[in-house]
This record gives structure tokens, C-alpha cells and sequence, in this order.
């Protein structure tokens, strides 16, 4: 049988490009925007005239996505993946931690996709995609090189471990 | 693909064309339709409700509308036009026979020995094929119309998406025998066996009554019929060998009693009744006039409620009545319903998970449920997924072994361990995680069970609940991938979840709230075994 590593003493996790924190960083930001904007135009229609707990409440709301936007940086830091022998190894997330293990054979489709912002910046989402909806890893923040060699590498993997559902 | 191919030794009713493509019942259409037609008739006897009621109950007060239709009539009569209107009706009714004639003239299916197809449609074309492969059950579903009728509705599901080929209709003898052979080619590809040989006399056409032994040839058409309608549909030698799984009507009608919903049911209806009686009481006295509306508020706003619950009780005892499993060469056979019936089979080593539940009120009598996600039934069948992926409605614990064994073969040891005992094996709950998982701590568990023998067979297992216990089983040859998870309080408290991921389906298999430590050497030892079991499966395709 194959050793494999522990997972916590894993030292290669493949980091995805650091560039992509500026993606999440600008789709964040401009989240947290939508609760200023209601809450100025509200003050501007009623002239002032807001309950102060609704003011305090989407001003918290504000501070919490700036906040959740600031930690773009240690988020993206935090997404890592690992090509081992028989298994790809998944993780993302700081404070909801999520590490997944999906067998090669198992793999059915690898998607590569492009939205505007990512392609500005030159970058792709790789999407895996098994039987199990539930798996559902996506990979984001590749450079676009990157994202087809790394395809087309988990491509051939799977298709020389191909089971059956 | 030639004739020939497809032909090889199947025995299919129809004489197929050159392509090999064969039609369906001749009803079928009509059956397909049904709905359709109870429509028209409900819209027209709604329409001529007046007319009809106005003919018999000769009033006097005709009103305006009636006086409208009659007049109609009436001109009509005057004037000779009544075959018109004759014609007209007749026209209608041709006009639906030759479409219905059409659709079904274009409604083919083909059994080949790599898959079975079904075209349909005439404007819009519509072409299935599964794989045979890849099928994931077989279905015999007959509604109650349709039994009557003695047709019957064959389902082929696969894996993947939308990917559902229906036969519907054939007659039913001609649908159990299309069955069977579908599985046996399903069983023959599987095992690489090529299908040279015609495929082996096909036994269990016969309906088969209550205790599985099969009818004799009926002497006549109605005798027939009457035996297709009441068919139970088991196979006849696992019925000779005793292997079926039954569930009585008391122990149905007991374990629906005791379910939560009818509990919850009772309570509801109790307490109103209780807020009622003492408002009328108290508004009998005189005090509290509010407090009477109220109580009678509260009796009318639960009617809508308890029907609800009805119905779904109802549909419980539906759908468990006669609840019969059994093991058949080639697949497990899973078949039960009151006015309509389903029989599924499904050809071995496509369960993806089993789980075993047991309610609080069920606890004194030992009975558990079954449900087993299968790849393909609750992807398409979304909210019926509940009563589909039932394979035993109530059952003790020793029939709960049993149904685990047959469908999931090599696991029933230490079942009754991690079904009622103190689970032995399992590796529990972590130190602090009563935070999260409150009182179901206790039981929290879970094991990756490897027999000595046949480290295929090897599953993970997870125990979990309090009121409602449960025993949760995926074998590992199935699993798509695994994961463990640490949201905020986890992550606090030094605990991970542990989760299987499988085909969407009804069993759940998280463990939460493990040592963190215990999550990680799970999880290493999870995908060790998982890498393991599926390099040397070969059964898979």
C-alpha cells in the first residue's frame, strides 16, 4: 500500500495565485458597499429622519463586510491543494475549514471557468465535478496556464484510475 | 446495430422492425393520457352539471344560463342539427383515437445486449438509451388504473443525470419478462460475461400470489387479469427458500402509529380539543367570552393542518402496504402498495448508502426503518425520494440484518452492536462536543469497518441520535470523496466534522463534533482504505 502523508505534516500545499486575493477583495468590497448605499439614500429621502437602531445596524453590517473583505489576503492564502499519488487533496477556508480528498477515479469532469473580473486579472476556476453533488470543490484563482495544465494532468489521471460510480 | 445483434437470444414481445425497434401496449397511449382524459370529462360533466341536474330535477326555477343550454337544445332539435352535433362528437372522439394511434405508432422501444432505448414523440422527437452498465434499478410501476387495465410501466434508471428510460405500458406478463431480461444482460455485462448464449429461460412471469408461490395458468382472460392485478411480484424461488422480508399490516399500522407524525398529530389534536373544551366550558359559565373564540379558533385553524398529516399518514400505509423484499439471482427486489403498486429491483452492488432509524416510540418494540441512497432515483424523483428509497417500512431488528446483508453483502457483522448495543469499535465524540451535539453525544460515533477476510467489503459506519437513534452505512467502494470540516465552534471547541460524500440521496453521512485529532486520523485512514478498495474493484463498471 501506498504511505500517505499525514495531512497536518503535509508540507507541499500548492498555493493559488496571490492575485486572486484582489479579485475576492474587490467582490467583497463592493458588497459591503450595498448596505452604505441603502443606508445613505435612506438618510437623503427621510432627510435624517432614521431610526438610530436601523442606522446602527447597517453601519455594524458595514464594518462586518470591510472586515470579512480585509481577511481576502489570509483567505486566499489559506486555499491550497496537493496532487498526491492516488488523490487530490483540497483545502480552503479560515475560520469554516474545509479539507476534501477526492479519488482521481472518481473525478468525472474538470470545468475551467473564466468570469470577467478573473479574466481581467488573467485567471480561472478550476471545477471539479464526481457523482456527489456535495463534493462540490472549486479550485479558484489559477493562473490561466496553470489551470489547463493542471486540467489536463487531472484529465489523464482520472482516466487511467476510471472506476465505475 | 443489426437485427441480429439485438435479437440475440431475447425473447421480447412484438415483432421488433428492421432496426429491432418494437412497440409498446396499444393502450398506451390512452393509459399515458389518462389524466388528460379525466380532465375533459370532469370540464364537461362541470359544464353540463346544471344541464344534467336541470333534466332530472325538473324545477321551476330555471336560471338564465340553464334556460340558455336547454334552448340550445331545443333549437337545435327544431332544426334538425342533432347529427351535427352527433357527428361533431364522433369526430372528436376519431380525431383522438388516430392521434393517440400515432403516438403510439411512434412509441418504440429496443433492448439491445449493451442498452435499452425508447423513442417517442411524433413532432418532437425524443431518443433515450441507458447504458446497460450503468443501470442503476429497474422499476415495474403500475398505478391503480393500470392495474385494472393489466398494464404496467417499466422504469430503467442509470446514474446520471435526467437519465431515465421509460417503457410505459406493456403488458404486465410481457413487462416482468422484459425486466428479467434486462437484468440478466445488466448482470451478464457487469460480470464481462459476453452474452453469446440466448439468455437463459426466463422464469417468474407468472403473477404470484401472497405467499409466493405462482398462480396456475388461469382458465380464462378474467381469471388472468384478476391474478395480474393481485400479482405480488416476488420472486418465486427466493419466495421457496423463505429469503423474503415481509412486513405485516399490524406492524405497518403500528409503526405509522408511533411515528412522529402521527404523534405529533395526536398532541396537536388533543390540545385543541383540551383549548376548546375548556373555552366552551368557560364561555358556558360565563367568564372569558374571548377566551371561547379563541377555543374554537384554535379547532378550526387545525383542520386544514390535521388533514395534511392524514394524508401523509395515509400515504405511508399506501405505499408500505405489503411491503415485500427478496433476493432474486440477478437483483434485489424491493415491491409494496395498496391501490398503486412499485417493484424496483435493484441488480446487486448499487447501493451507495444504507441507514437504519428507529423514532423514540419504536424503541420498546425494537422496530427500525431502512432507506438506501441509490444513484438515479432521488436526482429525478426529488420529493418522492422519501417513500422510493424505502427498502423496509418498519421491520425488528433481525429483519433490519437482514435487509443490510442482502443489499450491502459482508456487513452484517457487528450490526446489532451499532444498531442497539454500546458500540464497540466505534470512535466517539470528542471532549467538549456536548456544545454541539447536546444530549445525541452520547451515541455519537463512528467505525470503518474492515473485515479480515474481504477487505472489500469494508464500510464506514456512523451512529447518531438521541430521541430518533439511527445507524448510518456506506460501503467504501462507493465513496466519491470525503472531507472534514471545521466551521466556528468546531474550530473553537477542537473539534472536525467528518463527512462521505455519495450520490444525492436520503443517508447522510457526517459525523460531527470528533477530536480533532480523532477527525485527521479518521480521515487519513478513511482515504487510505478508500484508495485501497477501489484500485482492486473491478465490479464498478
Amino acid at each position: 500500500m501506498t504511505e500517505q502523508t499525514p495531512i497536518e505534516a503535509a508540507p507541499n500545499w500548492q498555493r493559488v495565485s496571490p492575485k486572486y486575493a484582489m479579485a475576492d477583495l474587490a467582490i467583497n468590497l463592493a458588497t459591503s458597499l450595498v448596505p452604505l448605499v441603502v443606508l445613505v439614500i435612506l438618510l437623503v429621502v427621510r432627510s435624517g429622519d432614521v431610526s438610530p437602531w436601523l442606522s446602527i445596524g447597517l453601519g455594524a453590517l458595514v464594518v462586518v463586510f470591510i472586515v470579512n473583505s480585509l481577511l481576502a489576503f489570509r483567505r486566499v492564502k489559506a486555499i491550497g491543494y496537493m496532487l498526491r499519488e492516488d488523490d487530490l487533496l483540497f483545502r480552503r477556508g479560515i475560520m469554516f475549514e474545509r479539507i476534501v480528498a477526492v479519488p482521481y477515479g472518481r473525478l468525472q469532469l474538470v470545468d475551467v471557468n473564466r468570469g470577467p473580473l478573473l479574466r481581467a486579472l488573467n485567471l480561472s476556476t478550476l471545477k471539479f465535478v464526481t457523482a456527489a453533488v456535495t463534493t462540490g470543490v472549486q479550485l479558484p484563482g489559477l493562473t490561466r496556464e496553470d489551470a489547463e495544465v493542471l486540467r489536463d494532468r487531472l484529465v489523464e489521471l482520472a482516466e487511467s484510475r476510471r472506476s465505475g460510480l | 446495430m443489426t437485427s441480429e445483434v439485438n435479437d440475440a437470444g431475447l425473447d421480447l414481445p412484438g415483432t421488433p422492425n428492421a432496426e429491432g425497434w418494437r412497440r409498446l401496449h396499444p393502450l398506451s397511449p390512452v393509459l399515458r393520457g389518462g389524466l388528460f382524459f379525466l380532465v375533459i370529462v370532469g370540464v364537461i360533466v362541470a359544464n353540463l352539471r346544471d344541464v344534467l341536474v336541470g333534466i332530472f330535477v325538473a324545477g321551476d326555477e330555471r336560471s338564465d344560463e340553464n334556460g340558455n343550454i336547454l334552448g340550445l337544445f331545443e333549437y337545435l332539435v327544431e332544426e334538425g342539427l342533432v347529427w351535427l352535433v352527433v357527428v361533431g362528437v364522433l369526430g372528436i372522439i376519431l380525431l383522438v383515437v388516430l392521434l393517440s394511434w400515432v403516438a403510439w405508432r411512434f412509441q418504440t422501444y429496443r433492448v439491445s445486449t449493451d442498452t435499452v432505448e425508447a423513442r417517442s414523440g411524433v413532432l418532437f422527437r425524443q431518443h433515450r438509451r441507458a447504458p446497460l452498465d450503468r443501470i442503476q434499478s429497474v422499476n415495474l410501476q403500475r398505478s391503480l388504473l393500470a392495474r385494472i387495465v393489466g398494464l404496467t410501466k417499466i422504469e430503467v434508471l442509470t446514474g446520471g443525470q435526467g437519465g431515465k428510460v421509460e417503457l410505459a405500458y406493456l403488458g404486465h406478463r410481457d413487462a416482468k419478462s422484459v425486466r428479467e431480461q434486462i437484468l440478466q444482460l445488466a448482470a451478464a455485462r457487469r460480470e464481462g460475461r459476453e452474452v453469446v448464449d440466448p439468455v437463459e429461460s426466463i422464469e417468474g412471469t407468472a403473477p404470484v400470489s401472497y405467499d409466493g408461490s405462482a398462480y396456475a395458468e388461469p382458465s380464462d382472460a378474467f381469471t388472468g387479469r384478476a391474478q395480474d392485478f393481485v400479482d405480488f411480484d416476488v420472486d418465486p424461488e427466493a419466495a421457496a427458500s423463505h429469503s423474503l422480508v415481509r412486513v405485516p399490516v399490524g406492524r405497518l399500522v403500528g409503526g405509522i402509529a408511533l411515528s412522529w407524525e402521527s404523534v405529533f398529530t395526536a398532541v396537536l389534536i388533543l390540545a385543541a380539543l383540551f383549548w376548546g373544551v375548556i373555552g366552551t366550558i368557560l364561555g358556558a359559565v360565563g367568564v372569558g367570552d374571548g377566551f371561547f373564540a379563541s377555543g374554537g379558533g384554535a379547532l378550526l385553524t387545525l383542520i386544514p393542518l390535521v388533514l395534511v398529516m392524514i394524508a401523509i399518514i395515509f400515504g405511508q400505509f399506501n405505499k408500505g402496504f405489503n411491503f415485500t423484499l427478496s433476493r432474486g439471482k440477478d437483483a434485489v427486489r424491493v415491491g409494496a402498495g395498496l391501490t398503486s403498486t412499485v417493484t424496483d429491483s435493484i441488480p446487486f452492488g448499487r447501493i451507495h448508502a444504507i441507514e437504519a432509524r428507529q423514532p423514540l416510540f419504536w424503541r420498546p418494540f425494537g422496530w427500525w426503518r431502512v432507506r438506501v441512497t441509490v444513484a438515479g432515483h432521488s436526482v429525478m424523483q426529488g420529493g418522492q425520494s422519501a417513500t422510493q428509497n424505502l427498502v423496509l417500512p418498519v421491520g425488528p431488528e433481525e429483519d433490519v440484518i437482514r435487509v443490510i446483508e442482502t443489499l450491502v453483502p459482508g456487513t452484517s457483522a457487528g450490526l446489532t452492536d451499532g444498531l442497539s448495543g454500546p458500540g464497540a469499535g466505534y470512535i466517539g465524540a470528542g471532549p467538549r462536543a456536548a456544545w454541539v451535539l447536546w444530549f445525541g453525544k452520547a451515541r455519537a460515533g463512528v467505525r470503518i469497518d474492515i473485515p479480515e477476510l474481504e477487505r472489500a467489503n469494508a464500510t464506514l459506519r456512523i451512529r447518531r441520535g438521541y430521541l430518533t437513534r439511527s445507524l448510518s452505512i456506506m460501503p467504501i467502494v462507493r465513496a466519491q470523496s470525503i472531507q472534514l470540516r471545521r466551521p466556528m465552534v468546531h474550530y473553537w471547541l477542537g473539534l472536525a466534522s467528518i463527512q462521505a460524500h455519495t450520490v444525492m440521496g436520503p443517508v447522510n453521512l457526517e459525523r460531527r463534533g470528533l477530536a480533532l485529532a480523532d477527525a485527521r486520523r479518521i480521515f487519513d485512514e478513511l482515504e487510505r482504505t478508500i484508495l485501497e478498495v477501489q484500485r482492486n474493484d473491478q465490479s464498478g463498471r
